[in-house]
C-alpha cells in the first residue's frame, strides 16, 4: 500500500469513528468511581449505590476501577483531575439529592479523562431508596449503551416513582334508602289494585354536579282485595344532574334496568251470550322485563355529610301481563343518603 | 235415585216405624234419605213460560288457562219455553233465538234439557238435569263442553215464570 492510500485509510477510519455516537468504551479501561456525593440522603446510601453502579459497570465490561479517595466531586474538571491522578480513562461523578420528603434525584456523570468531555449524563428520580439498586443497574446499562436511563426499562427494574397511582378526584359516596308510593297508571298493576308502597336501598355516588345511583327495590300493593294485587322489583341503574352546588338543590335524571313484576286482577273472561258464562277465577301473571325511569327532585342538605332527597319519577316496564302491554306508575318518595 | 221402588217404600215405613218406636230419637226427614229425587210418572210438571238459568259451575282442560276454574253461569235471557207432545212432556223454545237451541224432557217432576249455542266459531253444549222444586222451578246439575277443549260440570237453577 503506498503512503497516499495509507492516508486515505487512516482519514476514513477517522472519519467513521468520529461519526459513530460517544460511548463510554470500557473494554480494558480503567475507570474512577468517585465518591457519590449525598444532600438529605444517608451517606451510607451513597456508598450504597457507589458500589452498586461500579459492580453493574463492572459486570458488563472487562474494564479496571481505580481505587477512589477524597470528598465527592460536584463537576468535570475535579472528576478529571482525579481520574488523571490514578490514571484512569475514564471518571465518573454523581449525587443522591432529597426532594421533598418523598423524592430522590439520582444524577450520574461519565467523563472522558484525557480530553475532559463529557461521555454520559443520567438522571433518575425515585421515591423510595429501595429502588435506587433499579437506577444503579438502569444507568450502567445507559452509560455502557449510549442512551439514556428510559430506554432501559424492562420488566424486573422499573421503580415505583415510574408506576404512580392515577389521579383521581373524590366524591361523596354511600347508603341510600327510599320510602313512599306507588300510584298506578293505565289498566296495569292488577288493572284496580290501587296505590302501594315504595322501597329502595341504594348505593349513592355523588360529585359537584352528578350522581349515580344504581338501586334495588320493592312495590307492591296494599289493597285487601285478594282478586286485585301486584308486585314489582327493579334493579336499576340512575344517573342524575344536579343543578346546584347549595343546600337545596334541584336534580333530574333518569336510569334503565330489570324488573321482575307480578299481577293479579279480577277476572274478564265470559263465553256465551244467551246462557253466559263468567269466570270468578283471578288471573294471575308474572314476567321479567326490561324498564326504564325518569325521575326530578330536589337534594336536602347537600353540604352535609347525610341528605335527603324528595322525588318523582316515571316508570315503565317493558312487558304484557295478562294481556295489558307496558305497565306504567308514579312513584314518589324520600330518601336519606348517608 | 229417581225410583221408589217396593223396596225402598218398606225401608222407609220401617224407618219411620222404629222412630216412633224409639220415642223421638232424632230421625232424618223421609226427602233426605233418598237427596234431591224427582217422581216419575206421577203427572208432568207444567213448566211452560220463561225460563232465566243461572248457577255455577266449573270449566277444566281448556287450552286458554284464563278459562280454566270456577264460573258463575247466567242469569240467561229469558226463554220462551213451551211443552208439546202426546203427554205434553217435550219441552222447545216458543221464541227462537238465533244460534241457541233448547230441548228436553219432562217425566213427572222429572227434567232433562240439552242446550245447544254458537259461540266464536264454536259450540258450546250444556245438559241440564234437575227435578221441579215445589215453588215450580228446576233445580239440579249440568255438565258439558266448549268453548273448544273446555269440559264443565255444575249445579243450576232455572227460574219459571
Amino acid at each position: 500500500m503506498n503512503r497516499q492510500a495509507l492516508m486515505l485509510w487512516i482519514a476514513a477510519s477517522t472519519l467513521l469513528i468520529g461519526l459513530a455516537p460517544e460511548q463510554a468504551e470500557a473494554q480494558d479501561q480503567k475507570w474512577l468511581v468517585t465518591p457519590i456525593a449525598t444532600r438529605g440522603v444517608e451517606s451510607y446510601v451513597g456508598e450504597t449505590f457507589k458500589e452498586i453502579l461500579q459492580a453493574e459497570i463492572s459486570a458488563r465490561n472487562s474494564a479496571a476501577f481505580m481505587a477512589a479517595t477524597g470528598k465527592p466531586c460536584g463537576d468535570v474538571p475535579c472528576a478529571r483531575d482525579r481520574g488523571r491522578a490514578v490514571g484512569a480513562e475514564v471518571a465518573l461523578f454523581g449525587a443522591l439529592s432529597a426532594l421533598g420528603s418523598a423524592k430522590i434525584v439520582a444524577t450520574v456523570t461519565v467523563v472522558d479523562v484525557p480530553t475532559g468531555s463529557v461521555l454520559s449524563t443520567q438522571r433518575m428520580n425515585v421515591d423510595r431508596v429501595e429502588d435506587l439498586d433499579k437506577v444503579a443497574t438502569r444507568m450502567a446499562t445507559a452509560i455502557l449503551g449510549g442512551t439514556n436511563t428510559e430506554e432501559t426499562a424492562e420488566l424486573g427494574n422499573i421503580t415505583e416513582e415510574e408506576i404512580p397511582p392515577a389521579k383521581r378526584r373524590e366524591g361523596d359516596r354511600g347508603l341510600g334508602l327510599r320510602v313512599g308510593g306507588i300510584a298506578p297508571i293505565g289498566g296495569g298493576y292488577g288493572g284496580d289494585a290501587g296505590t302501594g308502597i315504595l322501597l329502595d336501598v341504594s348505593y349513592w355516588f355523588e360529585t359537584n354536579d352528578f350522581a349515580i345511583e344504581p338501586r334495588w327495590g320493592l312495590r307492591f300493593s296494599t289493597t285487601s282485595d285478594e282478586e286485585a294485587s301486584y308486585f314489582e322489583m327493579p334493579i336499576d341503574v340512575g344517573a342524575y344532574y344536579i343543578l346546584s352546588r347549595s343546600d337545596f338543590a334541584p336534580f333530574v335524571g333518569g336510569g334503565a334496568g330489570i324488573r321482575f313484576i307480578s299481577e293479579t286482577r279480577p277476572p274478564d273472561v265470559e263465553t256465551g251470550a244467551v246462557v253466559t258464562e263468567t269466570s270468578t277465577e283471578p288471573m294471575d301473571d308474572s314476567a321479567w322485563g326490561f324498564g326504564t325511569f325518569a325521575r326530578a327532585g330536589f337534594l336536602l342538605f347537600r353540604t352535609y355529610a347525610l341528605r335527603v332527597s324528595v322525588s318523582v319519577d316515571y316508570n315503565i316496564t317493558f312487558v304484557t301481563l295478562n294481556d295489558e302491554p307496558n305497565p306504567q306508575s308514579l312513584n314518589f318518595g324520600i330518601g336519606v343518603m348517608f | 235415585m229417581r225410583d221408589t221402588n217396593p223396596a225402598i217404600a218398606h225401608l222407609a215405613l220401617t224407618s219411620l216405624l222404629a222412630c216412633a218406636l224409639l220415642g223421638g230419637l232424632a230421625c232424618e226427614p223421609l226427602e233426605a234419605l233418598y237427596g234431591d229425587t224427582c217422581s216419575l210418572g206421577e203427572g208432568t210438571a207444567v213448566l211452560e213460560g220463561e225460563w232465566v238459568i243461572s248457577g255455577e259451575g266449573t270449566r277444566e282442560g281448556c287450552l286458554d288457562e284464563d278459562l280454566n276454574g270456577s264460573f258463575k253461569l247466567g242469569p240467561s235471557i229469558a226463554l220462551r219455553v213451551e211443552q208439546s207432545g202426546a203427554n205434553n212432556d217435550k219441552i222447545t223454545l216458543l221464541t227462537p233465538v238465533s244460534g241457541f237451541a233448547l230441548d228436553g224432557q219432562i217425566n213427572g217432576s222429572c227434567v232433562d234439557i240439552s242446550t245447544e249455542e254458537d259461540w266464536k266459531g264454536g259450540i258450546i253444549l250444556r245438559h241440564y238435569s234437575g227435578v221441579v222444586t215445589p215453588g215450580g222451578n228446576i233445580e239440579g246439575t249440568f255438565s258439558g263442553s266448549g268453548p273448544a277443549s273446555c269440559q264443565v260440570d255444575g249445579t243450576f237453577v232455572i227460574e219459571v215464570n
